[in-house]
């Protein structure tokens, strides 16, 4: 009788632990669900705002680049060149020993293969130099501009940069 | 009971601390860097100057007469409208921003100018 007894208790002891488990097992469920989505939200949240960080790099690199291209174009590539001492406004002189005048473009030096090589030179997807104002501009594309003079009568105008 | 109700409030503080990290993450990425441009408003300030040297506004540069005045400031007009720019000449208070109101001074120069002869310090400031 005893025994029987025993085995009686048992059986109840067993049952109640499954029952246990079983409210952890549920318990545990609908606790990972919230989890999951708020990890899952997470995840989303830090992989936008890696986008978002990568693409302002992208445009700051583009810029500095751009107006590295400006520099050089202004204070160089472009640069007036003369013989002799503009009005002691030189600025440096060249291999050939004249004089650089800065901020004095001289029109005819901008040309397609001078903009082509600078563009392949910066890795630049596009590039375009011009001395009007730009039209039809993608929506990647950033444009700076330089404060020049031109021609003989050293009218101001701006030397437009842009590139993708 | 009570390991209930300490369970509860440890969950609770996990929440929230929870929420405020997504809340500051969230703040965060609606916040744009912009571009970083110092370096080309300098260079831009510089080109102003420069232009200015090039057409000759102060060339010969004595006495301020009316008519240099005039010319510097045509020329002042013409940088302002190409960039939406004011530009100041402090010293010999010439602008293409009349008519009062306050800059703030985006980039200062400090040059110097052959005024009869003799150098002099001239403060060339630009303002959006």
């Amino acid at each position: 009788m005893a025994r029987v007894r025993e085995r009686i208790r048992g059986r109840i002891g067993i049952a109640a632990i499954r029952k246990r488990s079983g409210f952890l097992s549920f318990d545990a469920l609908f606790s990972l669900i919230p989890l999951v989505m708020m990890l899952s939200f997470v995840m989303m949240l830090v992989s936008g705002i890696s986008k978002e960080s990568l693409l302002g790099m992208q445009n700051q690199q583009l810029f500095d680049k751009l107006v590295g291209i400006a520099d050089y174009s202004v204070k160089a590539g472009l640069a007036m060149r003369s013989s002799n001492d503009f009005r002691g406004v030189y600025e440096s002189a060249s291999a050939q020993g004249d004089f650089i005048i800065h901020n004095f473009v001289n029109e005819s030096m901008l040309t397609d293969s001078y903009v082509e090589d600078l563009r392949s030179a910066s890795g630049l997807k596009s590039l375009e130099i011009s001395l009007d104002a730009p039209i039809g501009v993608t929506s990647d594309s950033l444009c700076i501009y330089r404060l020049i003079v031109i021609g003989d009568d050293r009218r101001i105008s701006r030397l437009f940069v842009c590139g993708s | 009971m009570k390991q209930g109700m300490t369970m509860q409030s440890l969950e609770a503080i996990l929440s929230l601390l929870f929420l405020l990290s997504i809340a500051s993450f969230m703040l965060k990425s609606f916040y744009i860097a912009p571009l970083d441009g110092s370096i080309y408003r300098m260079q831009l300030s510089e080109d102003a100057w420069r232009v200015l040297y090039l057409r000759g506004d102060f060339h010969d540069y004595s006495d301020i007469s009316d008519l240099k005045r005039n010319s510097i400031e045509n020329d002042l007009d013409t940088l302002g409208n190409q960039t939406g720019l004011c530009f100041f000449l402090e010293g010999v208070r010439i602008t293409n921003c009349r008519g009062g109101g306050k800059h703030q001074a985006v980039v200062v120069l400090h040059k110097t100018i052959i005024m009869d002869a003799s150098p002099k310090n001239i403060t060339f400031s630009i303002s959006n």
